[in-house]
């Protein structure tokens, strides 16, 4: 079943067209990365999907249209990670940026303090509970963000480059969390980035170029298309890069995204 | 242009229920037309070294001297307009603050705020144009127009206009995509090869970083970890990794060669010879070397 599905859209910024028809379809309870270079039209994805473009009948959500009537449910139930969360902030503290959505949404205090001890031990964040968001780090702070997202238990968590200031070691500590929502509490996830590393959790990678889509595919199968992603900007994951070039050498026979395996096959 | 931080510790809050040490008693010296890395995990202390080094805030104690610039108490008389000029400072995301309608007012922007006599803008606009590798079309345009790349050289071309002997860049390569970060890269190169530039990177990209740079400074809860030569830190992966300090992917592969062979493949620069260095290996424990 499909939880979002965009039909033929079409969306120009002046005389440039963005996207034309265009279609994609997301399947309940998966996670799919879009990738695509700068300008591609990403944010632009996302901002529809938000209902911060204008109404678009070609987009549905929860089989909904998302426009000005069903906006307000369906973000209820749409966690929105944007890639620069001081545009997001609103509170003095931490601990009142988490609570904020459930308390505009009329939560009782005792749960929303419950949920805000949940969230902030998941993320590591319990000890910036006091802490003014826009004295944080920029990594903090999209911990936060996410934190916001998912104080409000989305069905759909959709992700805009939300992770890029994180470091390496933090990222994949997020990244497997969001993964555990994903399997376990069958969070459907979009994640919008240029950052091929990221994409290694999800289980579908569709790649935007010029407003089409150019690649799709499921991992490792959909990095024999290397070379394109390669051309139009995108950084493959170092271990794809490595498999390419021992590959050339016959030193291994398939592209490995496991180091130790790739090393263990290159030695054996 | 030299940087030295001589036994500087820095809490925010200080005095308060919720004081917060982000620098503890840390020496660093960065040596002048050399690109510098500042690497560390979430809340190591990078951004703050990166403030005490532009005057932005103060040491709680210890120095801060940046050239001939002592920043520790920051007295009255302090010339912040020559300071300013010297040190150039590239904040994330640079190019979320413009706010002119050409990419030419952009850039003349800050030496307007400067009051730099207005004969020398148009040529010292095309200058810092010419030094992140755009041409003289770029004036007229509109900087909302320009694609991500672009916009982050126009960024850095707004602080290349004061010339400074100093440039300071916090997660330049953030949001970029991988043909705007190569371009950055050969950009930075170029302003300390041939501009004469002292460049500090503040980053968690750290593959980027180790392609580029002479030196790294790794920081752990505000403490310096190890510092010096790119090779000699990452030499020690053991001792970065136990710290949560990123490593580069190729010295990470490195490492996990030894651990499973043995043998060690020495300093290796990138992917090209990482391979090479592998492939050579391999030959030689078929004999065929």
């Amino acid at each position: 079943m499909n939880i979002i599905e965009i039909n033929n859209l079409t969306f120009r910024y002046g005389n440039k067209f963005i996207y034309d028809n265009f279609s994609l379809n997301v399947e309940r309870g998966t996670w799919v990365t879009i990738a695509g270079p700068n300008g591609v039209g990403k944010t632009t994805l996302v901002k529809i999907l938000a209902g911060l473009e204008k109404n678009y009948s070609d987009v549905k959500i929860f089989g909904k249209k998302v426009n000005k009537k069903n906006i307000y449910g369906i973000r209820k139930e749409v966690g929105f990670v944007f890639d620069n969360p001081d545009n997001f902030f609103a509170c003095e503290t931490v601990e009142d940026e988490l609570a904020f959505s459930l308390e505009n949404l009329a939560v009782a205090p005792a749960t929303i303090k419950k949920k805000i001890r949940e969230i902030s031990e998941l993320l590591g964040i319990n000890n910036l509970l006091k802490v003014n968001p826009y004295e944080l780090s920029g990594g903090e702070k999209q911990k936060v963000a996410l934190g916001c997202a998912l104080m409000l238990e989305p069905r759909i968590l959709i992700l805009d480059e939300a992770l890029m200031m994180v470091d390496i070691n933090q990222r994949k500590e997020l990244l497997k969390i969001i993964k555990d929502y994903n399997t376990q509490k069958r969070v459907t996830v979009v994640s919008f980035t240029h950052d091929l590393d990221e994409a290694l959790y999800s289980d579908r990678l569709v790649i935007l170029n010029e407003g089409k889509i150019i690649i799709d595919g499921a991992f490792p199968k959909v990095f024999d298309e290397e070379r394109v992603m390669r051309k139009i900007g995108l950084e493959v994951p170092f271990a794809v890069e490595l498999s390419q070039k021992l590959r050339v050498y016959n030193l291994v026979n398939k592209i490995d995204l496991d180091i130790e395996r790739l090393v263990d096959e290159v030695w054996k | 242009m030299e940087v030295i931080f001589r036994n500087v510790s820095f809490s925010y809050n200080l005095g308060m229920s919720n004081e917060k040490k982000a620098l503890d008693n840390i020496n660093v010296f960065l040596e002048g037309n050399l690109i510098h890395g500042i690497i560390g995990p979430i809340g190591s202390g990078k951004t703050t070294m990166l403030e005490l080094m532009n005057g932005i805030t103060k040491p709680t104690s210890g120095e801060v001297i940046v050239g001939n610039y002592e920043l520790s108490s920051l007295k009255n008389n302090f010339d912040f307009n020559s300071f300013r000029y010297d040190v150039g400072l590239v904040y994330q995301f640079p190019e979320k603050q413009f706010f002119c309608s050409t990419v030419g007012e952009e850039i003349a922007f800050s030496s307007k705020i400067f009051k730099s006599k207005n004969r020398n803008i148009k040529d010292k606009v095309r200058k810092a144009l010419k030094m992140v590798g755009l041409d003289d079309s770029y004036v007229k345009r509109s900087p909302f127009s320009l694609n991500a790349g672009e916009k982050r050289r126009v960024a850095i071309a707004s602080v290349l206009i004061s010339n400074p002997k100093l440039l300071i860049l916090d997660e330049p390569t953030i949001g970029l995509d991988n043909n705007s970060k190569k371009r950055l890269m050969r950009l930075l190169k170029n302003l300390k090869t041939r501009y004469m530039k002292t460049i500090i990177i503040v980053t968690h990209d750290v593959d980027m970083l180790y392609e580029i740079v002479d030196d790294i400074v790794a920081l752990n809860g505000g403490k310096i970890v190890k510092q010096g030569n790119k090779m000699e830190v990452f030499s020690d992966v053991n001792l970065l990794e136990k710290n949560k300090v990123p490593v580069a992917s190729v010295i990470k592969v490195c490492k996990i060669f030894k651990d499973k062979t043995g043998l060690d493949l020495g300093y290796v620069k990138n992917t090209n010879e990482l391979v090479r260095l592998i492939v050579r290996k391999c030959k030689e424990k078929e004999g065929d070397y």
